[in-house]
């Protein structure tokens, strides 16, 4: 099962880089990182701060926007062309499809990821003669929550066939993940039982992208034990797990 | 006899279970970070898209690099709630709070009109510094902060003192709070105890020329103060 | 039924629409079944199934003793699309052996049987270039190399000829025979009666969901209701006398029935069914 899993992961990521269209995020986040650097200049910061913080964003943002447009077209593409019966014609699984298609999609989030990640690296030891381990931790971090997002998408298009639809969905979710937390406070405001129950039951499904924010805390040098890192690598990668469990039982039985 | 489960349901029976256990792992996951503040920035600012997108950092420096324009521009006022926004989204980034309480304390009492509304942001400042606190608790500059507010703003030594020595229990205090303690005594009249705190900071940090300079110098001004019979009771 | 390909009661329906209806269909190991109807009779559809892509609404399938979502049996079925979709940034050699790694054939195996192929369908000069910019013809013969690539013992080929020149096509033709001849069996979709008549054992007819005909080629042809007779009199007597006398003589004669072309079958077949309709 894996070597399959692996050659379908490899075809896809094939496939992106011989694309090239992801590229462009690639380029406009590198674009970001350096400029941070000048922006320094304008208040009365500590100097890395802002390149830290532009640094660490840029990367979420267009590897979230990378993990969003790529994982999201990769199966309804192979359906539209319809080269996913030639494959399901052969010796492979629904399910070993599927996950060849979620790991392609992480490799190819995986690539762009690093290179932006030693962009901003270098920079930070430009200035600051010194990489710490809490920069490290963030950038786990936030790598962590890509793969959640793109599993997000592949578990999407195992539904819809429509790749707008599923972007924009899974973009929703992204930005809704980040605001769970400030329902308990909504929650706590109505006093209703029935409200609770139900911020109660969306803050469980919905994934919890606050928790990788722990990678802001990294970043301004608090300290963050190793266990509590561990944690949220747990929830993320059980999520993950139930994101593909999904695509499973909404794959089976598709139609082509 | 087995029990064969239809493998479609025990995968959801597994992705319920895994839901349950995701809930339970938020809560340990909560219980560390805990919940983020209300978000207090007004719509249509650019960086509530930014900190939705969970890029808080970045959403902080935008509207610091705004709040430091309306600095340049004495627009003390304007100010004032995006310092409230930026701490919501960075508390613990313990500059923001400095700033802030600096700009109360120090930039908006100067610039009121009355004794009356100086004191009220005296007092914001101090307040916005010991929120800081509740957030920071283990790092020295807002104690300082709060000390020296006292001691140059209010005029009020015993505070500045207490404070003084509440910033000195973390070890990457600079070394100059020390010596403010004994010139906050000095201020507040008590010679005595002022010669005796430089007479404990000669001990400390006898590698440092420069301190241990400062500490004799101003050591023998207290002393011939007290010689003087300067020293009030 | 033992057959290769075994349906019995098979229906598929999307919602109101009823793209088979009880089907009962065996194809016999070793030979060629010809799959004919008009647009939309059910032939893609069918196919599907057999692939595990679609599934039946009712009834059973199996092919090659399993149900068709069975791994195993897809190790030993090569399928042909009627339009043959590969990935256009891959060269011919690269699709190959992605195809070929999916069946877990050794590296070895997979050289040799890749340049083997690529010479069989004549793209051995193409090896190199991204399937991109193919033509019609080209993809169809891509397409071909990739149903053979595991040496299957099931072939599952939706119009094979379709976009090939007219020599592509008779190469198709006595590939065929040339697959028959090893053992193999193959179940032939084609809108080209001349093709399905040139090459297949038996054939099926389907129109509207329904399989309307199913046997024997040679025997579907013959014009049942005629006997033709063949004899040389030698004169007009002897034309009379045998005649007269035909019971008597039937060890000399040479009985037959007029043949038909499968075109002229298909279209009595069609027209009666649209009559009936």
């Amino acid at each position: 099962m894996l070597l399959k899993v692996w050659i379908l992961a490899g075809n896809t990521f094939k496939e992106a880089i011989r694309r090239r269209f992801l590229y462009i995020f690639l380029f406009a986040a590198v674009a970001i990182i350096l400029a941070s650097h000048f922006f320094n200049f304008l208040a009365p910061l500590e100097e890395s701060k802002i390149t830290v913080d532009m640094g660490l964003a840029s990367i979420l943002f267009f590897g979230a926007l990378i993990a969003i447009f790529s994982c999201a077209e990769l199966i309804p593409r192979e359906i539209e062309r319809q080269t996913i019966a030639t494959v399901l014609s052969k010796p492979v699984k629904r399910f070993e499809f599927v996950l060849g298609k979620f790991f392609g999609g992480l490799l190819i989030i995986f690539l762009n990821f690093v290179l932006m990640s030693v962009v901003f690296l270098v920079l930070v030891y430009f200035k600051d003669r010194a990489i710490s381990l809490n920069l490290i931790k963030a950038l786990v971090l936030t790598f962590w929550e890509l793969a959640v997002l793109s599993s997000i998408a592949i578990c999407l298009s195992t539904l819809s066939t429509t790749t707008a639809f599923i972007a924009t969905v899974t973009f929703s979710i992204y930005i809704i993940g980040h605001l769970t937390d400030y329902f308990i406070h909504i929650a706590q405001q109505a006093g209703n039982l029935f409200i609770s129950v139900f911020v109660g039951v969306i803050y469980t499904v919905l994934p919890n992208f606050n928790n990788f924010n722990l990678r802001d805390k990294v970043a301004e040098g608090f300290f963050i034990p190793n266990f509590e890192i561990a944690k949220v690598l747990l929830y993320g990668l059980i999520y993950i797990l139930v994101m593909l469990g999904l695509s499973y039982l909404f794959f089976q039985d598709k139609e082509f | 006899m087995f029990l064969r489960i239809n493998p479609r349901v025990s995968l959801s029976l597994s992705i319920i279970l895994l839901f349950f256990f995701l809930s339970f792992l938020q809560f340990q996951i909560l219980s560390f970070r805990g919940l983020p503040g209300r978000l207090v920035i007004k719509p249509g600012e650019f960086a509530v898209l930014v900190a939705l997108g969970g890029l808080r950092g970045v959403a902080a420096d935008l509207l610091y690099l705004k709040a430091d324009e309306f600095w340049q521009e004495k627009k003390w006022k304007e100010m004032l709630p995006l310092y409230r926004a930026i701490t919501v989204l960075q508390p613990h980034y313990v500059d923001f709070w400095s700033n802030a309480g600096f700009h109360l304390a120090w930039n908006l009492s100067f610039a009121s009109e009355t004794q009356q509304e100086k004191e009220k942001y005296m007092q914001e400042g101090i307040g916005f510094f010991k929120e800081g606190i509740s957030y920071n608790p283990d790092v020295y500059k807002l104690y300082f902060d709060i000390a020296f507010t006292y001691d140059h703003k209010l005029k009020n030594y015993d505070e500045a003192i207490n404070w003084y020595r509440l910033a000195v229990q973390f070890p990457e205090h600079p070394t100059y709070i020390e010596r403010l303690i004994a010139h906050a005594l000095k201020k507040k009249g008590d010679l005595e105890a002022a010669r005796q705190e430089w007479l404990k900071l000669q001990k400390l940090y006898p590698d440092d020329p420069y301190h241990q300079e400062i500490v004799g110098r101003n050591l023998k001004i207290v002393e011939e103060e007290i010689q003087k019979g300067g020293q009030k009771k | 039924m033992q057959g290769v390909i075994v349906c019995q009661g098979l229906k598929k329906s999307f919602g109101k629409v009823i793209a088979l209806e009880d089907i009962n269909l065996e194809v016999k190991s070793g030979e060629i079944f010809g799959l004919l109807g008009p647009n939309g009779s059910g032939k893609t559809t069918l196919l599907k199934i057999l692939l595990g892509l679609l599934l039946p609404t009712q009834g059973e399938v199996r092919i090659l003793g399993e149900k068709p979502d069975d791994i195993s049996v897809k190790n030993r079925i090569g399928f042909l699309p009627e339009i043959p979709r590969y990935y256009p940034f891959l060269n011919p050699i690269e699709t190959l052996d992605f195809y070929a790694r999916l069946f877990n054939l050794s590296k070895r195996t997979r050289r040799d049987r890749i340049g083997e192929l690529l010479n069989l369908v004549g793209l051995y000069d193409y090896r190199k270039r991204r399937l991109g910019v193919f033509s019609k013809g080209m993809l169809q013969r891509i397409g071909l190399a990739v149903s053979l690539i595991n040496d299957p013992q099931l072939l599952l080929w939706d119009e094979p000829t379709l976009g090939l020149d007219p020599i592509g096509a008779f190469q198709i033709r006595d590939l065929l025979l040339k697959l028959k001849a090893k053992g193999k069996t193959i179940l032939l979709c084609s809108h080209l009666l001349s093709e399905v008549e040139y090459s297949s054992d038996r054939i099926a007819i389907l129109y509207k969901a329904r399989l309307i005909k199913e046997g024997r080629l040679s025997e579907l042809l013959n014009k049942e209701e005629e006997i033709q007779i063949n004899f040389k009199p030698k004169d007009e007597q002897d034309k009379e006398r045998i005649l007269h006398g035909l019971k008597e003589n039937i060890g000399q004669l040479n009985i037959s029935h007029p043949r038909q072309s499968l075109e002229e079958l298909f279209r009595k077949i069609i027209g009666e069914s649209e009559n009936a309709a």
